[in-house]
C-alpha cells in the first residue's frame, strides 16, 4: 500500500472533544490514497492515531463517533448498558470525581484496538507525561489500552496510569503536538494542532471560573508547542479551527466536525503538493 | 545607584573600567518565588545592580519592587512582615480557597468569588514602591497574558501596579485584570521565565526558575486530585520553559529547588528561604564566574564604547514574530 514515496510521519495533538477533528485529517489521508509510515500522538489524538494504525479507516472512526456520541441519549443508554461494575469501577471513592480511563476506554473502543502496539498495521507511539519525573514518556510497547488511558488522563478529571512503576498523566502536559518524536523516522511530517486557532473572539468579559481554567491550560499548550516550533519544525503543520469548542463539548461533535473542513482541505492540497513535487 | 564599596576581590581584579551588564529574569511560582528575596540578596551582597530586569508573576512582584529602588534585605523585611502580620487576612482568603480549588472545579458557574490581584497587591507591596514605570531605577518588563488574544503582553511603561496586577492573576485564584480594553491573566501561561526578553540588552542573562516540580505525596503513587490539578501547572511551565531553553540560553541559570511548596504556601516563608538558601550560594558562585570570564573576554570592546547610561527605551509589545522567523530553521 505504501507507494515509494517519502516516508510520511503523522502527529496528531491533544485537545480533548476538539481533537474529533483528526478524523478528518485522516479521512483526508485515505482519501489522497497515502498511509502514514508511522503516527505519534497524544491524548485525543493518541486515542484516533491508534484506530487509524490498528486499521479504522477515517470514515468508519467518523461513523464510530458519531454512533457514540452524535445522540446524548444514545450515548447514555449505551454507557449504562456496559457498566457492569456500576459506577464504583468508573470513580475512584478515594478520590471522587475523578475518573478510570482504562475502564472507561476498555468500555467505549472497539474490538479492533483491545490489543496491542505489536499488533497494529502502521507504527504508532502514545505520548504520556511522567508526573514526578516532569518528563516525556513514549509509549510503543505493550496492551494499547493503558497506553492510551495514560496519554489522555487529564489531571483532576481522570485519574493516572501507573505503568511500569511510573505515575503517567496526560501526554498534552510536555508534549501537546509530538511530531518532533518521529521526526527521525518520516522524510516528511505532519502535525495536526488541535488546540484550536490562536485567537478568540476578542473582548473584555470575564467568562465563569470553569471556563477560565481551560481557557488558561488552551493557553500553556499553545506556549509549549510556540516555542517548540523555534526550534524544530514539521512540514506541514495544520490547526484546524476548533478554538470556539470546549475540552469537553464532545457532543457538538457535529459541529466540531463541519469547523475542520477547512483544515481537511487545506492538508489535502498540501500534502498533494508535497508528493507531487518530490524534495 | 552608585555602586557599593564592598567590592570583591573578583571584581577589582577583572573589572576595571566597564562591567558587563547584567539581565535579571525572575520567573513565575506564586509563593515558591519568594525564594527571589534570596537572589536579589545575591546582587546586593556582591555590589551588582541588573541594568534591566523582566518579571513573570510574584517575579514581576519582586522585581518591581527592587527595580524601585529598595535593597533586598528591606524587601525582605517588608514581606516577612507582612505575611506574619498584616496578611492575616488575605492569608485566610487564601488558604480559604487553596484546597477547595476542586470545589471551584465542580461548582462550575461561579464567577464572583475571585481575589482582585490590584487590592491584594495594595495591602502586599512597600508604601516606597513606584506608581509607574517611568519612576523605576532599573527598567522593568513585565509579561502578562492576553486572555483572548491567547500571547504574551510585555507591558515596560505606564502605571506599574496594574501591570503587576495582570502578571499575577492567576486563574481561579484572581479575577483577570482588564488594561485597555484587554482581558489579562498570569503572564505564566505564555513565558514563566521571561530571560528571552533581556537577551540582547545585557551582556549577562541570569535566570531564577522558580517553577518547582510535583514531589511524591508520602507512600501513595497516585497524587491526589488536588496535588494533581496544582501540579499539572507546573508541569505544563516547566516544559514551556524546556522547550524555550532548546532555542537559547540565558549564561546564569539557577533552579531554585522549591519543590515541596505549592502555589498558596505563602505562610510557608520562612521554610521557602531555607530551602532556597543553597540556589543562592549557586547563583553567587555562577555569578562571580560568569562575570570573571566576560570580562576577560570582552574586556577590548567594553574600554572603547562607553556604555550606555540609558538602555534603549523599550516597546510596549516584544516583537514576538520576528524573534520567531529568526529562531526558525528552514
Amino acid at each position: 500500500m505504501t507507494a515509494p514515496g517519502p516516508r510520511i510521519g503523522l502527529a496528531l495533538g491533544g485537545g480533548s472533544a476538539r481533537g474529533l477533528a483528526h478524523v478528518l485529517m485522516l479521512e483526508a489521508f485515505d482519501e489522497l490514497g497515502v498511509k502514514p509510515a508511522i503516527i505519534a500522538g497524544t491524548s485525543m489524538g493518541a486515542i484516533c492515531g491508534a484506530a487509524y494504525a490498528a486499521g479504522l479507516s477515517g470514515a468508519e472512526m467518523r461513523a464510530e463517533f458519531l454512533a457514540l456520541l452524535g445522540r446524548r441519549r444514545h450515548f447514555v443508554r449505551r454507557f449504562a448498558g456496559k457498566l457492569r461494575g456500576g459506577f464504583s469501577a468508573l470513580w475512584s471513592v478515594r478520590a471522587p470525581a475523578v475518573v478510570d480511563n482504562v475502564t472507561l476506554f476498555e468500555m467505549l473502543l472497539p474490538e479492533a484496538m483491545r490489543r496491542d502496539f505489536a499488533s497494529l498495521k502502521i507504527p504508532f507511539v502514545a505520548i504520556a507525561a511522567d508526573f514526578y519525573a516532569i518528563e516525556q514518556v513514549v509509549l510503543d510497547k505493550g496492551p494499547l489500552i493503558p497506553a492510551l488511558a495514560a496519554s489522555s488522563s487529564l489531571p483532576s478529571l481522570a485519574r493516572p496510569v501507573v505503568i511500569d512503576g511510573r505515575v503517567l498523566i496526560d501526554g498534552g502536559f510536555v508534549n501537546p503536538v509530538p511530531y518532533d518524536v518521529i521526526m527521525d523516522r518520516a522524510d516528511l511530517t505532519v502535525a495536526v494542532d488541535v488546540t484550536g486557532d490562536t485567537k478568540r473572539r476578542p473582548g473584555t468579559k470575564i467568562p465563569r471560573t470553569l471556563d477560565l481554567l481551560t481557557g488558561a491550560t488552551q493557553i500553556l499548550f499553545h506556549s509549549i508547542t510556540r516555542e517548540k516550533l523555534k526550534s524544530v519544525a514539521p512540514d506541514i503543520f495544520i490547526r484546524p479551527e476548533v478554538g470556539g469548542f470546549g475540552a469537553l463539548d464532545y457532543f457538538r461533535i457535529a459541529e466540531i466536525f463541519e469547523a475542520a473542513e477547512p483544515a481537511k482541505a487545506l492538508l489535502k492540497h498540501k500534502l498533494s503538493q508535497r508528493l507531487e513535487k518530490p524534495g | 545607584m552608585k555602586p557599593t564599596g564592598k567590592a570583591l576581590q573578583v571584581r577589582k581584579q577583572t573589572l576595571p573600567v566597564g562591567r558587563p551588564s547584567i539581565g535579571l529574569a525572575l520567573g513565575g511560582g506564586g509563593a515558591r518565588g519568594l525564594a527571589h528575596i534570596l537572589m536579589l540578596e545575591v546582587f546586593d551582597e556582591l555590589g551588582l545592580r541588573p541594568t534591566v530586569i523582566a518579571g513573570t508573576s510574584i517575579g514581576a512582584v519582586f522585581g518591581a519592587a527592587y527595580a524601585s529602588g529598595l535593597s533586598a534585605r528591606l524587601i525582605r523585611a517588608h514581606t516577612e512582615e507582612v505575611l506574619s502580620q498584616r496578611f492575616d487576612t488575605i492569608r485566610q482568603l487564601l488558604s480559604a480557597r487553596s484546597e477547595p480549588v476542586l470545589k471551584i472545579l465542580n461548582i462550575l458557574p461561579i464567577r464572583s468569588a475571585l481575589l482582585k490581584p490590584e487590592l491584594l497587591l495594595e495591602y502586599l507591596l512597600p508604601s516606597r514602591m513606584a506608581r509607574d514605570f517611568a519612576d523605576l531605577q532599573i527598567p522593568l518588563k513585565v509579561v502578562a497574558t492576553d486572555y483572548y488574544g491567547q500571547e504574551q503582553v510585555v507591558f515596560s511603561e505606564g502605571p506599574l501596579r496594574s501591570a503587576i496586577a495582570a502578571s499575577m492573576a492567576l486563574p481561579a485564584l484572581f479575577s483577570p485584570v482588564t488594561i485597555g480594553g484587554r482581558m489579562f491573566m498570569d503572564g505564566g501561561l505564555v513565558n514563566p521565565l521571561p530571560f528571552d526578553l533581556i537577551k540582547g540588552e545585557a551582556d549577562i542573562t541570569v535566570a531564577v526558575d522558580v517553577s518547582g516540580a510535583p514531589i511524591m505525596a508520602g507512600k501513595r503513587a497516585h497524587p491526589s486530585a488536588f496535588a494533581s490539578l496544582m501540579s499539572s501547572v507546573q508541569i505544563l511551565q516547566r516544559s514551556i520553559v524546556r522547550e524555550k531553553l532548546k532555542v537559547q540560553q540565558p549564561d546564569v541559570y539557577v533552579d531554585v529547588e522549591v519543590d515541596e511548596f505549592y502555589v498558596l504556601d505563602f505562610h510557608r516563608f520562612k521554610q521557602i528561604l531555607a530551602t532556597a538558601a543553597p540556589a543562592k550560594e549557586q547563583l553567587r558562585r555562577q555569578l562571580v564566574r560568569v562575570l570573571a570570564s566576560q570580562t576577560a573576554e570582552t574586556l577590548p570592546a567594553i574600554v572603547a564604547p562607553e556604555p550606555p547610561a540609558h538602555p534603549p527605551p523599550h516597546k510596549r509589545r516584544l516583537p514576538r514574530l520576528k524573534r520567531l522567523s529568526r529562531g526558525h530553521k528552514a
